[in-house]
């Protein structure tokens, strides 16, 4: 893997909202690190840069993509890359992330996450571009596990095996959206904790946890409401799994309520970290405020 | 999961590529991708799923920074008109840059047509071009000439433009529900400044004559002195007043030392309300097909 430059990150973390960001940059309550999807902060001054300054000189940050469209087949995107490395020489952030899709067709992007077929064909594709973008970026890539909600055609694999393939060929890093697994799982039928076991625990840099909707018989990633029990359960088994506090970020991202009540999930993955990792080897959980 | 079939990764893009782009039904690229087979399949049904999506994007692309423009279209229209002008809008010009906002930078200009046309109301290129520079004087990168507004020579902020317009927008996005259309200008089009103030938020008020002349001065590195006041027919005091409210207001920047310091009351202008604060779209991270923000 490319190695790591920057400042690394470590405990609980939110992601960065404009609807708190503001208060966040003052809260007196814990956050060990912030992430922020650069798309959304980098193109904007005025107050938009105001806030992201006062927010990340304050948290330590990593940044994480929605536009990389590492799996498409249209030509990378040179200012976002371009935009990305300057922004985490900033940050000094330790990584960039984003996600195993693609997000743009016939030259145009569709500003989604779309889910690849599971082929050796676009796992070979999409490594080349993985050594790509780190090089360009001169950081190491970390990619998520994204929901798909449809299986594409032409799969020779299942998810688990591509992206455990995946990460190897492009020698990457694994942000492992433990939400994620459990819609993946419930959608299609999948057993979330044999999921968990096949994933690549040593190239695992950090942890999503969010909120999710049921629309009719299919559950949408929409980062809405708090974390169910479920996932919950599945985020303790994954890090007792790993045998290890991994960085473990909050996201909520619609219908977004008072930043307090985000900050309870953080304390809450914060609670359950303590309790799940080996307290004879505790990780510094405070370390990522700057 | 759906194995049946293998297509090549330039194949399954192109296949897919026209329904993500809102320009191929679901059916059609079912068949396509799953076919005949598999059309009935979860995979294929929740292939659905992902066009709505899409669809949901091209509308938060442009929704949010033309706000007054697509309640004008609501309100004249309806909302299935507003569906098919974005609709015809990306078709003209696809979606193109990562930041989501971005991508509604030709729509005014796109308006006119349409309005020639008249498939919309004729004062709609102007709102949606006053919505759009609204945008760009809350959202534009910081300039580095900006960074010391009291320092340096005089100047015009970076983020100052001036934009005629045949319709008295102002007095409309006040209230947008109580006209059905904005009053045509008759004569000189109404003359408004877009600039980002010294708090940092966007303003737009309707320009005056003098304060144009003052702007005017400034670009061209004329000097506000008593030779320029007896050209233009005010006097001394007043230009300098009027140049000391537009640095008050951070129209202008730079050293104030030689302006004589205002005693009037502020213009309209200096004292005017922050513009409608435009709350960007955001590239959500996860897919949902809401629309927030």
């Amino acid at each position: 893997m490319t190695s790591s430059s920057g400042r690394d990150i470590s405990g609980i973390g939110v992601g960065l909202r404009r609807q708190f960001a503001k208060e966040l940059a003052t809260t007196s309550r814990q956050v060990d690190f912030i992430e922020i999807v650069p798309e959304n902060w980098v193109c904007f001054g005025g107050k938009s840069r105001r806030l992201l300054d006062a927010c990340t000189e304050r948290f330590a940050t990593v940044s994480h993509s929605v536009s990389l469209n590492i799996g498409g087949e249209d030509a990378l995107d040179g200012e976002l890359l371009e935009k990305t490395a300057a922004l985490c020489e900033r940050l000094q952030a330790p990584f960039f992330s984003d996600h195993v899709c693609y997000s743009s067709v016939q030259g145009q992007p569709v500003h989604d996450l779309l889910p690849l077929p599971f082929s050796q064909q676009a796992l070979e594709h999409t490594a080349a571009r993985i050594r790509q973008v780190q090089q360009q970026v001169g950081r190491p890539l970390v990619l998520e596990n994204a929901t798909f909600y449809a299986h594409m055609p032409g799969a020779q694999m299942d998810e688990a095996t591509f992206i455990g393939q995946l990460l190897e060929a492009g020698d990457c890093g694994l942000l492992l959206d433990v939400n994620n697994v459990y819609v993946n799982s419930q959608n299609h039928g999948f057993d979330a904790q044999q999921f968990i076991d096949r994933m690549p625990m040593h190239r695992v840099r950090q942890l999503h946890l969010a909120g999710h909707t049921l629309q009719g018989n299919t559950i949408i990633d929409t980062h809405i409401g708090p974390i169910i029990d479920p996932v919950w359960e599945l985020y303790r088994y994954t890090l007792k799994r790993a045998g290890r506090l991994i960085p473990t970020l909050i996201e909520w991202d619609q219908e977004i309520p008072p930043l307090a009540e985000v900050l309870d999930e953080v304390d809450r993955a914060r609670a359950i970290a303590l309790q799940t990792c080996d307290p004879q080897e505790p990780q510094p959980l405070s370390g990522g405020a700057r | 999961m759906t194995r049946q079939r293998q297509p090549q990764l330039q194949t399954f893009f192109a296949q897919i590529g026209p329904f993500l782009l809102g320009t191929q039904e679901h059916a059609q690229t079912v068949q396509a991708l799953y076919g005949s087979q598999g059309k009935t399949s979860i995979d294929a049904q929740r292939l659905e799923i992902y066009g709505r999506f899409c669809q949901t994007h091209r509308f938060e692309a442009v929704d949010s920074v033309f706000s007054a423009c697509r309640q004008a279209v609501l309100q004249h229209q309806g909302d299935a008109a507003w569906a098919a002008l974005v609709h015809r809008y990306f078709l003209a010009h696809p979606m193109h840059h990562f930041e989501l906002n971005q991508n509604g930078e030709h729509l005014p200009t796109f308006l006119v047509a349409e309005a020639e046309a008249g498939r919309v109301p004729a004062f709609l290129p102007a709102l949606a071009d006053f919505d759009w520079w609204e945008w760009q004087v809350q959202s534009a990168p910081d300039d580095p000439a900006d960074a010391q507004p009291d320092e340096g020579p005089l100047r015009l902020g970076s983020t100052v433009d001036v934009r005629p317009y045949a319709w008295d927008l102002l007095g409309y996005v006040k209230d947008p529900g109580a006209t059905a259309a904005p009053a045509a200008k008759t004569g000189e089009p109404q003359l408004i400044v877009f600039w980002r103030d010294r708090s940092l938020d966007g303003r737009r008020e309707q320009a005056h004559p003098l304060e144009l002349l003052v702007i005017k001065a400034v670009i061209e590195g004329v000097a506000l002195n008593q030779d320029l006041a007896k050209r233009i027919g005010v006097s001394t005091k007043l230009l300098k007043e009027t140049a000391q409210d537009l640095l008050a207001a951070g129209i202008l920047l730079g050293q104030p030392a030689h302006l004589a310091p205002s005693k009037r009351k502020p213009t309209a202008k200096t004292k005017s309300e922050p513009k409608r604060a435009i709350a960007p779209a955001n590239r959500k991270r996860s897919s949902s097909g809401l629309v927030s923000d």
